[in-house]
């Protein structure tokens, strides 16, 4: 990417300034989410979304356009892991430290994965649309959490019998009213994880 | 790259070949015959306008640069990649000057040009204008169609399909939703969210 203002040069993935007079600047990551639009708009349903130009909507990609980029060469390899280039990983990052979970490992019937990130006990959840996925930090006060979950319908509960929605915030139980705090992750492929974090671990269990 | 590597080698050989021949003294000195005279105004300048060829090829190849290491679908190194970018962003000025010498020489020669010299001066001349123009052009840009100023709707007028993916941001209890399959095609837009500056690329 490039600014207007001084032309320099930043890397996407990192959003750092590579070249120019803004050499060595650094963006702050701004808190986000992946999710379907149909949950999205469940939790939000007064928020807006940008809206298409009319000149180029018909270039837009299709919604079989992941399918699709999975079959494309890649310009580098994954020098190490099994993971195949373009699987895809939720990749986590603390500190030096950094985990790949691959998305294959969620699934509606086993929704959520726990594992410890640079000594951070994290979950990794697949939300009730069986597409959206969210990382959380167990850790709430000074107890850490273990929770488990099943579908039909999705149900994520702890260990003492809390349950707990997609949004992080337990419904009912001693806990309810009670927030995880979110963790950002990139969903990304393998290829490209390894390449910016080529000491990443991979989630076995 | 090994073209223009090639042809900076070839330019440089010129040089040494056109130093090292010895001088012609003047029509008077020599008897005159009349293919001695002919074959001397054909070839008037030949040698300077071939070198001034090279020169514009080797200008092009250094305009080219940024857009030969920076091609899609390919890796690039980080030394390449901090060399093209350097000459991405001091690519105007240098270029301009480089370009403007060349233009002068070529003017100053071609008064006094055969019309062997004229057969490598126009194609250097052209050379020389096309490199110039390209340092205003970079075609990867002009591939992308970023979003310029970002227009909304809410979340129940949105067409978007229910299992279409998006990126949400929230500030300050403002929620707003950019859809994968568009982002995908405009990579990048500079947004602001409650009041919060931000650039969303995918």
């Amino acid at each position: 990417m490039r600014d207007e203002e001084t032309g320099s040069y930043w890397q996407q993935v990192t959003g750092a300034a590579i070249s120019g007079p803004l050499k060595g600047a650094q963006l702050s990551l701004v808190s986000q989410d992946e999710l379907s639009f149909a949950l999205w708009k469940k939790e939000q349903p007064n928020g807006t979304v940008l809206a298409p130009l009319p000149r180029y909507a018909a270039k837009y990609e299709k919604s079989t356009w992941e399918s699709e980029v999975a079959k494309l060469p890649t310009v580098i390899h994954a020098t190490k892991g099994s993971l195949s280039d373009r699987e895809t990983v939720i990749g986590v990052v603390n500190g030096e430290m950094a985990q790949a979970y691959p998305l294959s490992k969620l699934t509606p019937q086993s929704p959520v994965l726990l594992d410890m990130v640079g000594g951070k006990p994290i979950m990794v959840v697949l939300g009730p649309d069986a597409k959206s996925v969210r990382v959380f930090s167990r850790l709430i006060g000074n107890q850490t959490l273990e929770f488990f979950g099943h579908d039909a319908p999705w149900t994520l509960l702890d260990s003492g019998a809390n349950s707990w929605g997609f949004d992080g915030c337990a419904v009912s139980g001693d806990r309810k009213g009670q927030c995880l705090t979110r963790i950002d992750y990139l969903k990304d492929y393998w290829f490209d994880w390894q390449h910016y974090h080529p000491h990443s671990g991979i989630f076995h269990h | 790259m090994k073209f223009c590597s090639t042809l900076l080698a070839r330019r440089h050989l010129i040089i040494l070949l056109t130093d090292h021949r010895p001088r012609s003294l003047g029509v008077q000195s020599f008897p005159m015959t009349g293919s001695f005279a002919f074959t001397k105004r054909r070839a008037n300048k030949a040698v300077p306008a071939l070198v001034l060829l090279f020169v514009s090829l080797g200008l092009l190849c250094f305009a080219a640069y940024p857009i030969y290491v920076i091609r899609p679908f390919r890796e690039q190194t980080s030394t390449a990649l901090e060399s093209a970018l350097w000459v991405l962003q001091h690519n105007k000025p240098l270029v301009l000057i480089a370009a403007s010498v060349i233009a002068a020489i070529a003017i100053l020669l071609w008064r006094r040009a055969g019309w062997i010299a004229k057969i490598f001066l126009i194609p250097a001349t052209g050379i020389t204008v096309l490199a110039a123009v390209s340092v205003w052009i970079n075609p990867y840009e002009k591939m992308f169609h970023p979003v310029g100023e970002p227009k909304y709707l809410s979340a129940n007028l949105a067409q978007i399909d229910a299992a279409d993916m998006v990126i949400a941001v929230t500030e300050g209890g403002e929620s707003r939703a950019y859809p994968i399959r568009e982002m995908g095609y405009h990579h990048i837009v500079n947004d602001r969210l409650h009041g919060l500056p931000i650039v969303v690329t995918y």
